[in-house]
């Protein structure tokens, strides 16, 4: 037993190591840096910076433009969140049985393959008020009426933003979730089937509790993603007009590089750290609670 | 029997619809690409210009570029080499965190938990000085290690897989013997098959795509990538649409390829080697 | 391993250069460092005994192709065969900014860089004096961007801003060229009535301001401009209400709204971006563009025909007895930094590349006019029109802002670039902006204690 246990020890460890080490290095490391910097007033260049205790933080609080910024990841998020039932419906539909499901799964993963900067770029060209391809796709099918300023409307411009964002990940996530639902054993589905489960219980009952690992994953990768949605408004509108379409991570990298003041900019970072778990936490409970309590409802 | 029918029709129909928003911005894109830059004023985008009028110079250029060919070997290179790396390390390390319990393990994971919520582009300035400590800077082994060690998403998705294979399989495999290596290489990392395949077309395009960990660790002109490469078509004050729509283009076909030839012959020889099925 | 081989020859190569350098005594080519005052003549070293690898970095796609065309490493080596240059080029100057402050933070900085006037303040402690240099001195514009009397950078072309127009849609339109402010108001609308009747989609003036930075001849040097101040944001740094009625900035940008405001930038300024304004200038969908020098290859490159293309100044002021003040900006200011290893080769770099052997044919390649006095360019003709057309026109040297104005700007997060885009946003009022801003201002220089 003892043998055993070293033999284990020793094998976790030679495992274990270089990933730890490099994380520790890459990741952890630079992420003690931030939050010293957090508290400090460096400008990113010169030499030397003073401690000056939680006055970024202070500040940061009554910055109305940063909030306001946040204010539009949040369309990001919930247009996102949206999503995420469409690209679960999208990955159970090209798993299961369906004539062309090779030719659409590659469809449906083709815009992730591009580079997110590019597409921004293409899609400025997509929505531009002269000669832009969506109005005239609008013009083609006698819509001109829907015809707006997709760029410049502060109203609608952040829902414009948002879909190209859709346009370009909700691929990754089906991806994700094909992936998911290929590691399900096929011996549960069938039992299923056999007990005269639909599609539909099938789906609730068999398949969603069976990824949901990974469902937490996308969850989480998109509170992540909607804090830190930047090539898109940066090359799309520079978060303008004024910054209707500025994001909280727009407006961070403006603090550290155009405005140099990397200590705030740090305490912003830390602040989408916090914004992340505390969001990440709260949703987990709301929709593991909403699945448990179905659950439970079934056993009963 | 009907209704089965018009279900498959529905699906069929909900699929194209896919396909159509997914292939309208390309084909644009690539409409963009064969026009001149008055073309692209004058005509409708919707629309390619007359076939007299259409060019295949923006194509030309993007293809003679130096650049171009040096961008591919270089990206190759990173490519091979952090996947490579995630894949043993991101199936290693998730088999240890799902199957074992041991001391300090609940730091472990979160350690890995805190490695995905960092928002890199201000530590930046931290891990810049570990690259330099390191002598990586200006080498293509700064953009390996911090590919390697950081966005952990495979570990999701390996873990996902582990949850669908059975414990008794390990515990038979110890008790015939099998050091916990073997176990490992033998046994759990065949049937993690269909989660590399995964995890490798996600990293190989995220590492194509990145632009500002080349761009900040590995500037030099020899050292471009894909990305810094085409990137240059869409400088701010220089930079031309129809260029750089050329070479989203080739890029992407080259992508498709790799994909396209990984599905083909990569996947079916790690598939081939494992149990299940 | 071949991180080793690469050692091994790296050390090789020292030592032979060391060995050559110390059978030649520096003497015969001491004639070559007369000029440079720097430690490269007191040393009395040949131009042999510089060794070393040189990183060069640059964002300008222009400068990039030329160097590699005409081979620009292999004539730099004809006379310093011992040192290598490694190019970087960055996708383009405002990527340039962000990597540079990295670099500079981790001691990683090129050992050549490039500045802009407005970015020299930040990197000063980073930069060697070239005072020194030949080609400090014969720079026409290096000693007007010295930082406490040190020359941190060369520039490497001189900076004019001009208005891009097509002279048969002036003529059509019955519209004669501009010499005061309200003469160019006036202009533009009677251009937007004339055209855009039958062009829906048809500009004035094509302004890409979805990009907010082409806004930057009106919203950066307009200040400037007004009174003829070069200095104007150092001068702001020293009030407290530098945005209140009466004063430069804020006279300025009374016209920059009203121009802006006044539907001359066409139905949606704020969906367009600089290359597609560019692009549809180029085609006649606009009559009107104002752009730097560099502007002018972007325009050829879009148009079928430039035969009716011409260029003026754009007029600030706001009557014929003013002076026609004219921005002309060092532009590319090339410097060596501290963090550079090969320093003295570094410098012998730059005054290599403001030599004979480089710096004329680049200048040849492209649109904009020289810096040196010792080479002189003919300007292309169709920027040469502005000149024609304004003899009378007094230069207004441009700085970017020193130390106090820089610290404010980042404390206030005052951008003028994104305030132009704001002004045609719904709801803008300049007057409670500016009132904003002098209050932040004030708040900026108690809390920096700038006198």
């Amino acid at each position: 037993m003892t043998k055993l246990n070293k033999k284990r020890q020793k094998f976790i460890i030679i495992s274990l190591i270089v990933p730890v080490l490099l994380l520790i290095g890459f990741v952890v490391f630079p992420a003690i840096d931030l939050f010293r910097m957090s508290f400090t007033n460096w400008d990113g260049y010169s030499k030397n910076s003073q401690f000056i205790g939680i006055s970024n933080y202070l500040s940061m609080f009554q910055n109305k433009d940063l909030w306001m910024s946040l204010k539009n990841n949040a369309v990001y998020f919930i247009v996102h969140l949206c999503m995420i039932f469409v690209e679960l419906a999208f990955a159970v539909l090209l798993t299961g049985k369906l004539r062309g499901a090779k030719f659409y799964k590659t469809m449906v993963f083709m815009p992730y393959i591009i580079n997110g900067v590019a597409i921004a770029y293409a899609f400025s060209y997509f929505f531009s008020p002269i000669n832009g391809a969506f109005d005239a796709i609008l013009q083609s099918l006698h819509l001109e009426a829907l015809s707006r300023n997709w760029l410049s409307d502060t109203k609608i411009i952040n829902y414009v933003l948002s879909f190209v964002s859709v346009w370009r990940f909700s691929g990754y996530h089906v991806i994700l979730f094909m992936a998911a639902l290929q590691s399900i054993p096929q011996e549960i589905e069938e039992a299923a089937r056999v007990d005269g489960a639909n599609a539909w219980h099938l789906f609730k009952y068999v398949q969603i509790p069976a990824i949901m690992l990974m469902v937490d994953f996308v969850l989480f990768d998109n509170i992540r993603g909607a804090l830190q949605v930047f090539d898109i408004p940066f090359v799309m509108t520079s978060g303008g007009p004024g910054y209707a379409s500025s994001t909280f991570t727009l407006y961070t990298i403006k603090t550290a590089f155009a405005f140099s003041n990397f200590g705030l900019a740090s305490t912003m970072a830390v602040a989408i750290m916090v914004m992340i778990v505390v969001i990440y936490i709260i949703q987990n409970k709301v929709i593991h609670g909403l699945l448990l309590r179905d659950r439970r409802k079934e056993h009963v | 029997m009907f209704k089965k029918v018009i279900i498959q029709g529905l699906k069929q129909i909900i699929c194209l619809a896919m396909v159509a928003i997914v292939i309208g911005p390309i084909l644009l894109t690539l409409f963009a690409a064969l026009k001149t830059k008055a073309d692209m004023v004058i005509t409708s985008p919707l629309t390619l210009p007359d076939w007299d009028k259409i060019t295949l110079d923006n194509f030309k250029k993007v293809l003679s570029d130096k650049y171009l060919l040096l961008g591919f070997k270089n990206t190759g290179i990173i490519l091979v080499v952090s996947i490579f790396l995630n894949v043993v390390f991101g199936t290693i390390t998730a088999f240890i965190i799902d199957r074992f319990q041991f001391k300090g393990k609940k730091i472990v994971v979160a350690l890995f938990f805190i490695g995905m919520l960092i928002p890199n582009f201000v530590t930046e300035i931290a891990r810049f000085r570990i690259i330099q400590g390191l002598h990586l800077y200006n080498t293509l082994g700064a953009p390996i290690v911090i590919y390697v060690a950081s966005d952990l998403m495979q570990l999701y998705i390996y873990r996902q897989f582990l949850s669908g294979i059975s414990v008794a399989l390990d515990e038979a495999a110890l008790l015939d013997g099998c050091s916990y290596f073997g176990l490992f290489i033998k046994i759990i990392f065949p049937l993690l098959a269909p989660a590399t395949a995964t995890v490798c077309i996600i990293k190989a395009i995220n590492i194509i795509n990145d632009m500002y960990v080349p761009y900040l660790y590995m500037p030099k002109n020899k050292l471009r990538t894909l990305t810094t490469f085409i990137m240059n078509y869409a400088n701010a004050q220089q930079g031309s649409w129809q260029l750089l729509a050329a070479g989203i283009i080739i890029v992407m076909i080259s992508t498709i390829i790799i994909y396209v030839f990984f599905q083909k012959y990569i996947l079916a020889g790690v598939t081939a080697g494992a149990v299940k099925e | 391993m071949r991180k080793k081989l690469l050692a091994i020859i790296l050390t090789c190569a020292m030592v032979t250069s060391i060995f050559v350098g110390c059978g030649n005594t520096g003497k015969e080519n001491q004639g070559n460092s007369d000029g440079a005052s720097t430690e490269e003549s007191t040393g009395e070293t040949s131009k042999e005994d510089l060794s070393g690898t040189l990183t060069f970095t640059i964002w300008d796609n222009n400068l990039n192709t030329y160097i590699e065309e005409n081979d620009m490493v292999g004539k730099f080596q004809e006379q310093y065969p011992n040192v290598d240059i490694e190019v970087e080029k960055i996708k383009d100057d405002s990527e340039y900014w962000n990597a540079m402050k990295m670099r500079a933070s981790a001691n990683q900085l090129p050992d050549i860089m490039f500045n802009k006037p407005f970015t020299l303040s930040r990197f000063k402690d980073y930069l060697v004096d070239l005072s020194g240099t030949d080609a400090s001195a014969n720079n026409e514009l290096a000693q007007g961007y010295a930082v406490d009397g040190k020359v941190l950078g060369v520039p490497m072309t001189a900076g004019y801003e001009y208005v891009y127009y097509w002279k048969d849609m002036f003529k059509e339109a019955g519209v004669e060229i501009p010499d005061t402010w309200e003469e160019f108001e006036q202009a533009a609308k009677t251009l937007q009535d004339y055209y855009g009747k039958s062009n829906a989609d048809f500009m004035a003036l094509a302004c890409g301001l979805k990009d907010e930075w082409p806004d930057y001849p009106f919203m950066e040097f307009m200040p400037a401009l007004e009174s003829g101040n070069g200095q104007n944001w150092n001068t702001m740094a020293t009030q407290n209400e530098p945005f209140a009625e009466g004063t430069d900035i804020n006279k300025a940008y009374q016209k920059v709204y009203n121009l802006f405001t006044s539907g001359v930038l066409g139905k949606d300024p704020l969906g367009l971006g600089n290359d597609q304004v560019t692009a549809l200038f180029a085609t006649k969908n606009a009559a009107m563009i104002a752009l730097g020098d560099w502007g002018l290859q972007n325009i050829q490159n879009g148009a079928e025909d430039v035969s009716e293309l011409g260029t003026f100044y754009l007029p600030a002021r706001n009557s014929e007895s003013d002076p026609f003040n004219v921005i002309v900006q060092g532009d590319s200011l090339m410097g060596v930094t501290t963090h550079s290893k090969n320093q003295e080769a570094a410098v012998a770099f730059v005054e290599w590349f403001y030599s004979d052997a480089w710096y004329p044919d680049y200048l040849n390649y492209v649109t904009s006019a020289s810096s040196m006095k010792n080479f002189p360019k003919e300007k292309d003709p169709v920027l040469a029109e502005a000149d024609n057309l304004s003899p009378d026109k007094v230069l207004v040297m441009y700085d970017g802002g020193g130390d106090d104005f820089a610290a404010i700007q980042n404390e206030t997060t005052f951008d003028y670039k994104k305030l132009g885009a704001e002004m045609m946003t719904e709801g803008f009022v300049l007057d409670t902006a500016l009132t904003e801003l002098n209050e932040k201002w004030a708040a900026a220089r108690e809390k920096l204690q700038i006198q």
